[in-house]
């Protein structure tokens, strides 16, 4: 049963290559293919999600959420995406044309490109790179650059004070999020994401790492704008920050690639810490889904509960206590690493 | 150090009640909103309690009542033809309802009010078909107890009369002057007395009456009118 | 000092930002043209009038007993406490003294629109500082008043149940069990805000040593109310110059020496603690007799007459100033002294040189009431 999807894809290749298609060419449908689930469940996840954190907040508001369309309301979200792709897409006049239009493109285009390196179960990869968690650090960060130009290109104050906001916390967090991922980095030897999977088959890394975890959770939550961390959109302050201007469908592709950045993030520390594809009875396919929608749900929980932190101390709480934190945290893990060595080597 | 410990407390608080019933909110088309005794919903009237004073209106500070009514030729009856509540100034404010003394107006629970135009959130109550009919039975019915009043008295006047006949003729003033000062006494309670008879031909009459069958009672009540007259017109002067 | 060294090191340009009249924190329809220095304010200015509907005029175009249900569009979180004023003040005009029962009655509504004004406060702060979650707390809380208020006198938030003389219905039956009820559990809700509200670390930062008000500043404004108390000055209407029956309870002034926006929270939640007990007591001893005294008809000034009337407000000293003209059913003038109005005078002053989100938290804990500001 962990095997299905590697059979299937198999199954394609030999199919394609009995008809006499060279590798080179089979394995490019194959990828082809692949893309297009990649789209497929990222679409899908982001419409579950929606309805997902509509539901959440409204049981812990004890309301009962979206319940007309469908058992349960699982089909507002569709509702909702028809009407967005329906509504007239405004651009104001002064705006910077080519970066307004594109920024949504850009934003939506980077985000998915996350999924290609996720592990979802052994050698279920779409690209198993041997860089994989540092090719997805850095793409997504880039995302940030799309909301800088959605506030510049928009030219509107509240857009660029959202923008600039976005800019400032990618720049802070960016590097605790990198220093407390370093640990794990140093136990396994590996950047590759199936690598370090393949390291907690015994020991997941929340046990070893829990203050690499902590740190990692938090500057997540601000990577992705989310929860106590929502500067560049802030409602009650800047109307809608960085999407203040934009309309319809290319504001709704914004929606999209930020729920498409939770669940890849999410996903991701499913993998870091969570022990990814490891699990007991399930396949391995399903562990990832799991754990990954339980991270989403802790993030909703706690954005839901919490007030929006302001921005100097947004910057202040990462410099003065993250960082130290993180950078404690590869210290002790370098000890820990010499430890281990030695009283295996007595 | 116990930073972070106040938003696990609350995060503690969010999911108690996540688990908890969902009946905070009112799924509302299917579930009706409970509506308390007192609520105010639509301004009703009554059209067959209304006597047209106009104090409903009177009392409204936005002018959102106003009556329809046409004085019928020859008399001073008011005659309401329609009563017209223009909904969409009311704020609910129950002075109308305190104001009029027959209850005409009410508010009933209906709280549903949205219109397609602003025309139709007006609220018109013709004049019902019935009303012509049920004022003609109560003006009937006025008219019956009024004629009925009429003949008990016609006939008590005749029990009384048995025997005597009804002094027609010279009313009180046109008495010789030794009946007026039998009556009254002084000169000046005669013209306070002839005052008061003026004013009140029944008593009159009946003063009239007494004076041909029972002196000594008209004496007393003549006596009686006159004090009465006398402190009334102290008390005019106080004011 | 902020802006000015920031301004000194970066040499950026100031850019003015228009906050409202359509922005979802400016608590209805105010603007403040805010000049920023990057996220640092540099100057707002307070623009009012978007919610004016000369309440001041029409008052001298209707009768006395007209002009109530207006009054309730003041300040329209605190259902009962404008017609308070307003009541009373007539009542002083026309030399009419309530019934005895009307006057408990009139506590008990007062107190009750007090606190559903400062839990729509306290819910307010916390949605606008992005807690989203115990706002709807603070209104599940509060809509057990709006029901009592319906079962009172049939209209949930603009309350025209106050009459020149007493009320215009008797408290039915199934009220004072609701009443005790919620007075019963206020703690326990109370317990729930200190713990999602109150110890979260997040909003204590954004809510201490912001907008500091000395004292000294907040009487030189004018400010009154909740805001005056949490500077640290001790003044409080119900006590120092009682109205009604006030004088006849017990209850303490919460006071708070920080003047900041933390001290302004705090007070409130305490000012609701009180409120109950001044419930409770009238509760107790609330006697029996007529809800409305004998008034005619019609209400005529005796006399040329003006009168000063004020109450404390939710907001703060809430007053109305009348000028009768003798045999009049009308006022010659009406003013208002609106304290949402003059509270908000000290916002330019208590956002300089702050963060631009703390003119969000700014607004909120001095808790203005457009409506009541612009009349």
């Amino acid at each position: 049963m962990d095997l299905w999807f590697t059979n299937i894809a198999n199954y394609i290749v030999q199919f394609l290559m009995s008809w006499g298609l060279p590798y080179f060419w089979a394995d490019l449908i194959l990828l082809i293919i692949q893309w297009a689930c990649v789209l497929a469940i990222v679409v899908l996840d982001v419409i579950i999600l929606i309805w997902l954190e509509r539901k959440a907040a409204g049981f812990i508001q004890m309301r009962l959420g979206p319940n007309r369309l469908g058992p349960f309301g699982i089909f507002q979200t569709i509702a909702d995406a028809i009407k967005l792709m329906t509504k007239e897409d405004i651009i104001p006049n002064k705006v910077d044309k080519w970066i307004f239009l594109t920024a949504p493109l850009f934003m939506i285009f980077i985000s998915v490109m996350l999924y290609l390196v996720l592990p979802i179960g052994e050698d279920l990869a779409v690209v198993d790179l041997d860089v994989g968690l540092l090719y997805f650090l850095s793409l997504s960060s880039l995302t940030t650059i799309c909301v800088l130009m959605a506030g510049w290109g928009s030219n509107n104050k509240w857009s660029l004070m959202g923008a600039m906001r976005a800019v400032a916390q990618m720049i802070t967090y960016e590097v605790p999020l990198i220093l407390s991922l370093l640990g794990i980095v140093m136990i396994t030897g590996s950047l590759r994401l199936s690598d370090i999977v393949a390291a907690q088959s015994h020991v997941w890394f929340i046990i070893m790492q829990p203050l690499a975890l902590i740190c990692y959770f938090i500057a997540a939550t601000a990577e992705l704008n989310r929860g106590p961390f929502d500067m560049p959109e802030a409602e009650q302050e800047l109307t809608a920050g960085a999407y203040t201007e934009y309309t319809g469908m290319r504001w709704a592709l914004f929606f999209l690639a930020e729920y498409t950045n939770l669940v890849a993030v999410s996903a991701l520390f499913a993998c870091l810490f969570l022990g990814g594809w490891h699990g007991p009875f399930l396949p391995q396919w399903l562990w990832i889904p799991i754990k990954t929608y339980a991270v989403i749900c802790v993030f909703f929980w706690i954005k839901w509960t919490s007030p929006r932190i302001r921005m100097d101390h947004l910057m202040s709480f990462s410099w003065k206590v993250l960082i130290p934190l993180s950078l404690l945290n590869i210290v002790l893990t370098g000890f820990g690493i010499e430890i281990f060595a030695w009283v295996r080597g007595l | 150090m116990a930073y972070g410990l106040g938003l696990l407390k609350g995060m503690w608080v969010t999911l108690k009640h996540t688990f908890e019933k969902k009946d905070l909110v009112v799924q509302y088309p299917e579930q009706r909103p409970v509506l308390q005794e007192r609520f105010r919903g639509t301004l009703c009237f009554r059209f067959e309690n209304c006597i047209a004073c106009n104090l409903c209106v009177n009392s409204c500070p936005n002018k959102v009542l106003s009556l329809d009514v046409v004085k019928a030729e020859g008399s001073n009856k008011r005659k309401l033809m329609a009563y017209i509540i223009d909904m969409q100034y009311c704020m609910y404010c129950n002075l109308c309802v305190e104001s009029c003394n027959s209850s005409a107006l009410y508010w009933n629970k209906e709280f549903e009010k949205s219109t397609f135009d602003k025309e139709s959130i007006k609220i018109t109550y013709e004049r019902p078909r019935y009303m012509d009919e049920l004022e003609a039975q109560r003006e009937a019915e006025k008219e019956r107890i009024r004629q009925e009043k009429a003949q008990a008295a016609a006939s008590a006047k005749k029990d009384a009369a048995v025997g005597i006949e009804t002094p027609a003729g010279p009313s009180i003033a046109e008495q010789p002057k030794e009946i007026l000062t039998e009556l009254a006494g002084s000169e000046e309670n005669i013209t306070l007395l002839l005052q008061v008879l003026s004013k009140n031909t029944v008593t009159h009459d009946k003063l009239l009456k007494m004076i041909a069958s029972d002196m000594e009672k008209a004496k007393k009540v003549a006596l009686a009118l006159v004090q009465k007259a006398l402190r009334d017109s102290n008390e005019g002067g106080k004011e | 000092m902020n802006a000015e060294k920031s301004a000194l090191q970066l040499q950026t340009d100031q850019y003015i930002v228009n906050v409202g009249p359509q922005h979802p924190s400016t608590h209805g329809g105010a603007h403040l043209q805010t000049v920023l220095d990057g996220e640092i304010i540099v100057d707002t200015v307070v623009k009012l009038g978007y919610v004016h509907r000369s309440v001041e005029k029409i008052a001298e175009s209707k009768t006395f007993t007209q002009f109530i249900p207006y009054t309730a569009r003041l300040d329209y979180l605190s259902g009962c406490l404008p017609p308070l004023a307003y009541t009373q003040a007539v009542e002083k005009l026309l030399n009419i003294s309530p019934t005895e029962r009307s006057e408990y009655i009139r506590v008990i509504m007062a107190e009750f629109s007090r606190i559903s004004s400062h839990l729509l406060c306290i819910g307010s702060l916390a949605l606008d500082l992005g807690a989203t979650t115990a706002c709807i707390y603070c209104v599940r809380d509060r809509e057990q008043i709006m029901d009592m208020f319906e079962m009172v006198g049939g209209q949930r938030l603009l309350l025209s149940f106050l009459r020149v003389g007493g009320v215009s219905h008797d408290l039915p039956e199934n009220f004072y069990p609701a009443a005790r009820r919620f007075i019963k559990e206020l703690p326990k809700m109370i317990d729930e805000y200190h713990a999602i509200i109150t110890g979260n670390e997040i909003l204590q930062k954004r809510l201490k040593g912001v907008g500091r008000l000395s004292a000294e500043d907040a009487l030189a404004y004018g400010v009154t109310g909740p805001n005056l108390r949490a500077s640290g000055f001790d003044y409080d209407i119900r006590r120092d110059d009682p109205y009604g029956i006030y004088d006849r309870f017990k209850f303490e002034v919460p006071i708070d020496s920080g003047g900041d926006a933390w001290a302004r929270y705090l007070v409130r939640v305490e000012e609701l603690i009180q409120s109950a007990r001044i419930i409770e007591q009238a509760l107790d001893s609330l006697p029996e007799g007529d809800i409305c005294a004998k008034t005619p008809r019609l209400l005529k000034a005796p006399e040329n007459q003006d009168i000063y009337h004020h109450i404390e407000s939710s907001k703060g000293e809430l007053g109305f100033y009348i000028v009768g003209a003798a045999g009049k059913d009308k006022p010659h003038r009406l003013h208002v002294r609106a304290p949402s109005f003059i509270n908000l005078q000290v916002l330019p002053m208590m956002c300089k040189g702050a963060k631009f989100q703390d003119l969000i938290t700014n607004i909120a804990t001095l808790d203005p009431v457009l409506g009541e500001a612009d009349r």
